[in-house]
């Protein structure tokens, strides 16, 4: 490239085109390049924020998770839970302690 | 012999009839002693297990048992209700919690049993739970469990017992306090990968046109809006993307030491620099495709060998394993107060399987204290009052009441830390790499100036572009590459032996390594498989299955141990009547008009007057109505392997050296082991371990330290490679450069020869990278070397790099067999 001869090529490309950027053929190319930066500019974005949104903190737990099953929920009336707790000797500390 | 007052033992006479297989237990896959506790039979082998069950069922989370078997982790019996009293002090929470608004607070723990998909799913169900649970998320890799509460439905406290409850103890520790652990993420390198990949996947798009159009591109104003965007997108590259290689360079020069990431930037400079000079003034295209696509493929290196171990934590000091919070009793009133800030002269109560966290005296009750932590030893020391007892260890049994007499960071084993050896960090030892680099820099100047030399008489104009394409094309990445990726995969495959190294640099320690010292407990011994013996009158079948179903009652480690050494597995069971626990001395039951006592010397002796005198603790004697017939010795069992090792080594000639914090009465076994040349030390204090190392190494030896125990701590800081081996991965090690599995210690010579091939390995691919340059200088020392020619010559060299690397490593893995 330090030592290529343009003035033959110039001359092909010259008769080719012979008039200015207007009616040039291939003036597309200019708008299709910006679009096609700006569609993997987007996808970069996409990429940047998914880090920073943590996506690629933890690359194992999410395979798992998506495995569990949606369990059917019985509704618990909140009481009960807090019994359950309670007559837990374990869990309960108050209990044990008195 | 001391027994843990437990109240689950003395209720159980055994009563099944027929017990041919054992049940498992369905929570945590444990053999259970009979049918006898059982839900919907789903049999359980203690009340522990049975209650996780039972709370597990009540919210609907049974699923936690579909997805893997028996996932449940061993309920551990007694659970003591003040355990976790110290989470309610304002001032400890504070210190633990990330987040606090009043109706949520956010925390991170460390649960270092979580081991599969089950944990996962349970601990991320919590809220079904317990309302006052807002949210938890898991991550299996760090081991660690994020959960906010809401704390006025649930305190901390209660959040940390209910995780303790179903199996995951949080480990709560002092370094938790005192370092607050940045949650931040390695993202800058995968920001920094993933920008220098899109603008150099872009540039090498644009530069079609210049390479299909040999440089003439035809159509008007193409080729300049190309250069410019070309340009424009180069930038993120140098400033940003390639900036570690920059300040690495700088950081380096400034300590007068030419580092590979010297040459590096150098030629990221000059490549972008000629580069721009071209399309600014309009002569040329530049080399901006390659040269962004180095950056990227080094930057994929740095980030394959810095995979870390993100659940081994290998700078810890005694802080991650003292407890936070400790029961001081002042004027009779118990209180709870943070260790740092425990004084000299406070009293302090200690229940079960609290860690005594400083030097102190004991003032009431039976200590029987396992100092594994410490030594590696698992049978637990019987002290008596007034004894001193240094910190370190844990308390087995009842509570006691000790005075403290030395502040924790004063105390006999923390004072290590304040040795010269941890406040100077190990060197990050001075790669081999660096050296090469500092050749190759002095080479390609040499090169560079004879270029120039020659240009300078023959054809001025070309100096300029001659000189720098020398600079351009000889980068020294490949090197680097090199090194990157055969460290890299060496790591995973180590990581798949079960070894697990801090980095990569550990790996070229250890191919310079000429020197071993084992550590004995715990390293050379198996921590929980012991050897039972028994020296005495010969016990028959009956009184030796009398015995074992006595012990079984008890949970106590040593009665545990001896229950399942000589128990037969299908013995059926028999009665035990008037079974009494003596709390931390002894037991005594009949069983089947067989009656036995067990127990510590003293106990016996009450019965026997004076009958025992010989004892070292380790020892439990046995007595059929009131007449002493023998005792059990326990002792620590060799690995299985060892003696291949030791030989394979002292045939590579290394130099094998044994210390031990014991007694000598396992000289005999340990010389027949390793013969009449190893160095065998015993009763070495931390220090004199520590002091041992270094007189090894003035005598300019390599030391690879193999220990397990804190007390070892310094020594493995000291030693050029320090190994912590654990039985448990998850538990326990102190500061190291690698963490090994104890049943893989027999690969240890297997793990060193490795470590050497990887040096060869780097060593090859140097040489096939320096043909590369070769080839490229040819061309650029004429001034020939076109952007098609670097944009060619440069992946090649870079995919065959990472290719043989990868492959050289892992075909020398398989032919040492890991």
């Amino acid at each position: 490239m330090f030592c290529f001869d343009n003035a033959q090529h110039n001359k092909i490309s010259s008769i080719i085109l012979l008039s200015p950027i207007k009616t040039n053929p291939l003036s597309a190319l200019f708008l299709l390049i910006g679009f096609s930066i700006l569609i993997a500019g987007s996808f970069l974005a996409a990429f940047l924020w998914s880090v920073k949104n943590g996506q690629y903190d933890d690359d194992y737990t999410p395979s798992v998770r998506i495995l569990f099953d949606d369990t059917i929920i019985i509704p618990q009336k909140p009481k009960k839970v807090k019994n359950i707790l309670a007559n837990n000797p374990i869990t309960n500390t108050e209990n044990q302690k008195n | 012999m001391m027994l843990t007052g437990n109240p689950a033992i003395n209720k159980s006479p055994v009563s099944g009839k027929k017990s041919i297989a054992k049940p498992i237990c369905y929570h945590c896959g444990d053999e259970c002693q009979d049918n006898s506790i059982a839900i919907e039979e789903k049999p359980f082998c203690c009340n522990g297990c049975k209650q996780v069950y039972m709370l597990l069922n009540e919210h609907n989370l049974c699923n936690y048992y579909n997805l893997d078997n028996t996932p449940g982790i061993k309920a551990k019996g007694k659970f003591v209700s003040d355990r976790f009293a110290y989470l309610d002090d304002e001032s400890i929470i504070n210190k633990l919690i990330q987040f606090n608004s009043g109706t949520q607070v956010n925390v991170v723990f460390q649960l270092p049993q979580i081991h599969c998909s089950s944990c996962i799913f349970l601990l991320e169900n919590l809220h079904r739970i317990n309302e006052g649970i807002i949210t938890s998320q898991s991550n299996f890799q760090k081991k660690e469990v994020f959960i906010s509460y809401n704390p006025n439905l649930i305190t901390l406290r209660k959040v940390v017992e209910l995780l303790a409850f179903v199996g995951y103890e949080p480990s709560i520790s002092l370094q938790d306090a005192t370092v607050k652990k940045p949650v931040t993420y390695n993202r800058q390198q995968i920001y920094k990968i993933g920008i220098a990949g899109f603008c150099f996947s872009n540039i090498m798009m644009l530069s079609f046109p210049e390479y299909f159009s040999g440089g003439n591109v035809g159509v008007l104003g193409l080729k300049e809006t190309f250069s410019w965007i070309i340009l424009g997108l180069s930038l993120p590259v140098l400033f940003y993307s390639a900036s570690g290689f920059f300040s690495s360079a700088w950081k380096g020069l400034r300590q007068n030491f030419l580092n590979i990431d010297a040459p590096i930037a150098l030629a990221i400079v000059v490549t972008f620099g000629r580069s721009y000079y071209e399309i600014i003034g309009g002569s040329g295209a530049g080399y901006l495709d390659s040269a962004t696509g180095i950056v990227f493929f080094m930057l994929i290196g740095r980030w394959f060998q810095n995979k870390t171990y993100d659940s081994f934590s290998f700078d810890r000091d005694y802080r991650s394993y003292f407890p936070l919070g400790v029961t001081v009793l002042q004027n009779g009133i118990e209180k709870n107060i943070p260790v740092t800030q425990l004084q000299k002269g406070n009293r302090i109560l200690l229940r079960n399987e609290e860690m005594i966290p400083a030097d102190s005296i004991l003032i009431n009750g039976s200590a029987s204290i396992d100092y594994s932590f410490v030594s590696g030893e698992n049978a637990p020391v019987k002290k008596l009052t007034g004894e001193l007892i240094y910190a370190g260890g844990k308390q087995c049994g009842s509570a006691i009441v000790l005075e403290i007499i030395k502040e924790p960071s004063q105390s006999y084993i923390t004072q290590l830390w304040n040795n010269d050896t941890f406040l100077n960090k190990k060197n990050a030892e001075k790669s081999f790499i660096h050296p090469w680099s500092r050749y190759f820099t002095l080479s390609l100047f040499a090169v560079a100036i004879s270029t120039l030399i020659f240009w300078w008489m023959y054809d001025t104009a070309k100096i300029l572009p001659a000189v720098s394409s020398v600079l351009i094309v000889a980068c020294p990445c490949s090197l680097l590459l090199a090194a990157t990726f055969t460290y890299g995969n060496m790591l995973r495959i180590y990581g798949k032996n079960k070894l697990y190294l801090k980095n990569a640099g550990v790996i070229e320690s250890m191919a310079k390594v000429d020197t071993i010292v084992f550590d004995k407990t715990g390293t050379l011994t198996q921590t929980h498989e012991s050897q039972v013996s028994y020296e005495g009158t010969p016990l028959t079948q009956a009184e030796s299955d009398a015995i074992s179903c006595i012990a079984r009652q008890s949970s106590h480690p040593l009665s545990k141990i001896i229950g399942t050494s000589i128990g037969n597995r299908n013995q059926t069971p028999m009665i035990v009547e008037n079974f009494k626990e003596y709390s931390g001395r002894g037991i005594e039951a009949t069983v089947d008009g067989i009656e036995i006592k067990m127990g510590s010397s003293e106990f016996v002796n009450q019965f026997a007057k004076g009958q025992i005198t010989y004892d070292n603790g380790t020892h439990v004697h046995i007595m059929r109505n009131n007449v002493h017939l023998g005792r059990f010795k326990v002792s620590s069992q060799y690995r299985v392997g060892l003696n291949e090792v030791v030989k394979s080594l002292q045939h590579k000639n290394f130099s094998l050296n044994l210390l031990s914090g014991d007694n000598d009465s396992e000289k005999k076994n340990l010389e027949k082991l390793f013969g009449q040349d190893t160095s065998v030390l015993f009763n070495q204090s931390p220090q004199q371990k520590l002091d041992f190392i270094q007189s090894l190494q003035q005598q300019q030896k390599n030391v690879l330290m193999l220990g397990d125990g804190l007390n070892d701590a310094g020594a493995l800081m000291q030693s050029n490679v320090g190994i912590a081996v654990s039985d448990n991965t998850a538990r326990f090690s102190p500061a190291c450069d690698a963490i090994l599995d104890g049943e893989k210690v027999q690969k240890l010579h297997q793990f060193l020869s490795y470590a050497r091939a990887g040096k060869h390995i780097v060593t090859i691919i140097f040489v096939i990278s320096i043909i590369y340059n070769i080839v490229g200088l040819s061309f650029a020392v004429q001034a020939k070397l076109s952007p098609m020619v670097a944009a060619i010559l440069m992946p090649v060299s870079s995919i065959t790099i990472v290719s043989l690397a990868t492959l050289l490593s892992s075909y020398s893995a398989r032919m040492k067999d890991l």
